[in-house]
């Protein structure tokens, strides 16, 4: 793969890099998480904006980027816009791409090196207990390898995302940029950068393996049994939505689970229930998550976000990767790896899958 | 829009964690996950970006249907008390109920506002007061009271602040004549405002209508400052916060004169020995803190140290202090949705006589109407404010040159 390098520190090497960019008008927005006050916000940079921004920050707090790129109602934004992100929110990008919900033409999608991220409350208590926010991104952004990753982070196969347009790697003595795609090159290839070649992928090969050992272990270790099984799961779930909200490939603008249908269906039914003694019906908050599964499974990008944003921490990150490891391993899809594969949700044929819906 | 630096800061670093729905006082009564704290910053940020921030900018044309659908979702913004025990849990400080105030402002410029709030605002177009209490019945009121307590209208060195809710409701009356009564056997040089008292405002904030309540804040302060006020004493909390902090806000000067609460005003005439107390039977009592006293304003050991004067005994209640649980009477949910104010109410009621009061006590007129109305629809205590039960025991030695029952 086609890759430039920029000497000096990361920061002022990346900071370089885009504001010529910028400059050159190559895109009109860089939008990237960055610091705000004590916390991180999501922020857009223009053309002469001071650059603070902070990718290799160790999180993923509040609204995601992908997610935030879905409330333009309209895909086709006018602004050509480079969304640097971690490589599950490159992923979920990708999907959100092929459901057309992100406009791949003005979108171009620069990933960073990621080992792992680290819970909002975890790091909230690292800030309090004084250590400082540079401090914090320095120690997450080597290649050193840390136990308190999120539980998502630590099975997670993709420290580099099997798609992007530019992908950023911090080396000691400077900054790699891998360019994946046609678009990526073509943003890169006047900007006097000596090209060379390598892989991304290489650093990360004894990581892999290990976390393909350690995912293996995770999957064998979780299951899920018919309904008492979701029922002690979801025992906790207080239906704020709030998992719904952080889900970055959750995109749909008015949600049937949010309406006041769904209200009066859901309490028709229980009050049905107890004069009906046959049909066995799911507690609404059995049928959201499920509902949701079955709507995300197959584009989940494994990111455990749903767990992050849960304010009673059930643990939905086990239970949307033991269903998407399985659903997209039926179709030999997998989320966010090419723009070229098709969902299956939108190929429908009329005979597959006889196994399941019989012949 | 009309975002502080600090405010729009907090509004991005709100990390959607969901603390804040922790005791989140409306939600614990209603189960309606819209009623969530959190709903309403996700609800708030998606309107920021679209309307000014990143979506704006980069030219989408925003989450059309969330807008379109943003006058339906506005009832459920306004369907909560801000209380402020959202701030209180709020692991990165952001101060949503201050959101709350920000986000209703633009709901109202854009018209999104519930109609009972619209209601609400011409009332005070009309009468000068969210209840529509017009001058004549307030003078009816006085009048009647006149017949029992000396009530000194005019200019004063002390002015009583009433506030709209203790005149217009029935219920909160006699917390107005128990204070006339106290500061009669005082002795001191007070007065009041007389008919023509103008609403403090607040009301005009929670509903979001900004310009309106600086029009107000601008008259109250103009009619005390002729009155010679120097000190302005409160029965009403919601006055009190707005008088004494939140007129420097959005007038952009302090006002001359001094704000205190009555609870707090009490303790300074006892400690002067002006009015002194008889001593209660031993009741079991529970205190319920009114957010807009205890959490916003600070005022929580007086109202203690005020009742065990008076010999009670004293049941601190589940939520207390700063840590306190909406009575459902606060951020106008009462105009917008009694019946979800009613059920706040009887969470709280539960809550204050669990720990075997029988008769329970506040600082406050919206408080003490909202749990007197759950208490007595549950068959449960009496609710008293504090002035009343000081009032029926000051010693009658001290005799302010009226009776009272």
């Amino acid at each position: 793969m086609k890759r430039i390098f920029v000497p000096g520190d990361v920061d002022s090497a990346l900071k370089s890099l885009l504001s010529k960019i910028l400059d050159r008008g190559l895109v009109d927005y860089i939008l990237c998480l960055a610091p705000e006050g004590e916390g991180f916000t999501v922020k857009l940079y223009g053309k002469d904006e001071e650059l603070d921004l902070t990718p290799f920050a160790p999180l993923i707090p509040g609204v995601p980027i992908p997610k935030m790129l879905t409330w333009a109602s309209n895909p086709k934004a006018r602004a050509k816009v480079l969304a640097i992100v971690k490589p599950c929110m490159a992923r979920a990008l990708v999907e959100l791409m092929k459901f057309q919900q992100i406009d791949q033409e003005n979108v171009l999608i620069a990933s960073v090196d990621c080992l792992g991220t680290i819970d909002v409350e975890k790091y909230r208590e690292l800030t309090e207990s004084g250590v400082e926010r540079a401090k914090i991104i320095e120690k997450y952004r080597g290649v050193e390898r840390h136990d308190d990753y999120r539980e998502a982070c630590k099975i997670c196969l993709n420290p580099v995302p099997p798609y992007f347009d530019l992908h950023f790697s911090p080396s000691r003595d400077g900054l790699y940029i891998y360019l994946g795609s046609e678009a990526g090159l073509s943003l890169i290839k006047n900007l006097g950068y000596k090209l060379g070649d390598g892989d991304p992928y290489e650093p990360f090969r004894n990581l892999i393996e290990e976390r393909k050992k350690a995912r293996e272990q995770y999957l064998s270790n979780a299951s899920f049994n018919g309904i008492a099984d979701l029922e002690k799961l979801f025992e906790e779930c207080i239906g704020c939505h709030n998992c719904m909200e952080a889900c970055p490939i959750c995109f749909c603008k008015e949600c049937f689970y949010d309406s006041p249908r769904y209200d009066y269906i859901t309490r028709k039914f229980l009050e049905w229930k107890p004069d009906s003694g046959t049909v066995p019906l799911l507690e609404s908050k059995i049928q959201f998550h499920v509902g949701r599964a079955l709507h995300m499974s197959t584009s989940c990008i494994q990111c455990g976000l749903c767990e992050q944003a849960c304010p009673n921490d059930v643990n939905l990150t086990r239970f949307f990767i033991l269903l998407s490891e399985s659903n997209q391993a039926l179709f030999n899809y997998q989320a966010g790896r090419s723009l070229e594969e098709e969902p299956p949700l939108t190929t429908f044929q009329t005979e597959e899958l006889e196994e399941f819906v019989g012949g | 829009m009309n975002l502080k630096r600090e405010e729009l800061k907090n509004l991005l670093i709100c990390g959607w964690c969901g603390q804040c729905i922790v005791d989140c006082p409306v939600f614990k009564a209603s189960g309606n996950t819209r009623h969530l704290p959190l709903f309403k910053s996700r609800l708030f940020r998606r309107v920021y970006e679209t309307e000014q921030g990143i979506i704006n900018r980069i030219g989408g044309e925003g989450s059309l249907a969330m807008l379109q659908n943003l006058s339906r979702e506005a009832g459920m913004v306004y369907e909560c008390t801000l209380c402020g025990a959202c701030t209180e849990n709020c692991k990165y400080d952001i101060r949503p109920h201050i959101l709350w105030y920000r986000l209703r402002e633009y709901l109202n410029s854009k018209g999104y506002n519930p109609e009972p709030l619209k209601a609400v605002e011409e009332n005070f177009r009309r009468s000068g007061n969210p209840y529509g209490l017009s001058p004549s019945a307030r003078k009816f009121w006085l009048r009647k009271a006149s017949r029992k307590y000396k009530i000194p209208i005019g200019k004063a060195e002390t002015i009583y602040f009433i506030g709209c809710t203790t005149s217009a409701k029935a219920v909160n009356r006699p917390t107005a004549e128990s204070l006339f009564s106290i500061l009669n056997a005082a002795g001191i040089n007070w007065a009041i405002l007389g008919i023509e008292e103008p609403c403090c405002g607040a009301p005009l904030e929670m509903i979001g209508s900004t310009e309106m309540a600086r029009e107000q804040a601008r008259r109250v302060v103009e009619a005390l400052e002729s009155a010679g006020a120097e000190t302005v004493i409160t029965s009403c909390p919601t006055c009190f916060r707005e008088l004494s902090v939140e007129y420097e806000r959005i007038l952009g000067y302090k006002p001359s004169f001094k704000v205190i609460p009555a609870v707090k005003y009490i303790l300074e005439l006892l400690d002067e020995g002006l009015i002194s107390l008889e001593p209660a039977q031993a009741v079991k009592i529970a205190y319920h803190d009114p957010c807009e006293l205890s959490r916003h304003m600070d005022v929580v050991d007086e109202p203690r140290k005020l009742l065990k004067m008076m010999g009670f005994q004293f049941v601190e209640p589940e939520y207390a202090g700063k840590k306190t649980f909406c009575c459902g009477g606060g951020g106008m949910l009462k105009a917008e949705n009694n019946d979800l104010s009613v059920k706040v109410a009887t969470v709280r009621v539960n809550q204050l006589l669990k720990n075997g009061a029988t008769m329970i006590s506040t600082a406050c007129p919206s408080c003490k109407a909202s749990l007197q109305e759950a208490a007595a629809n549950i068959g449960g205590a009496k609710v008293y404010d504090i002035i009343e039960l000081v009032a029926e025991r000051i010693a009658k030695h001290h005799g302010g040159g009226d009776g009272h029952e």
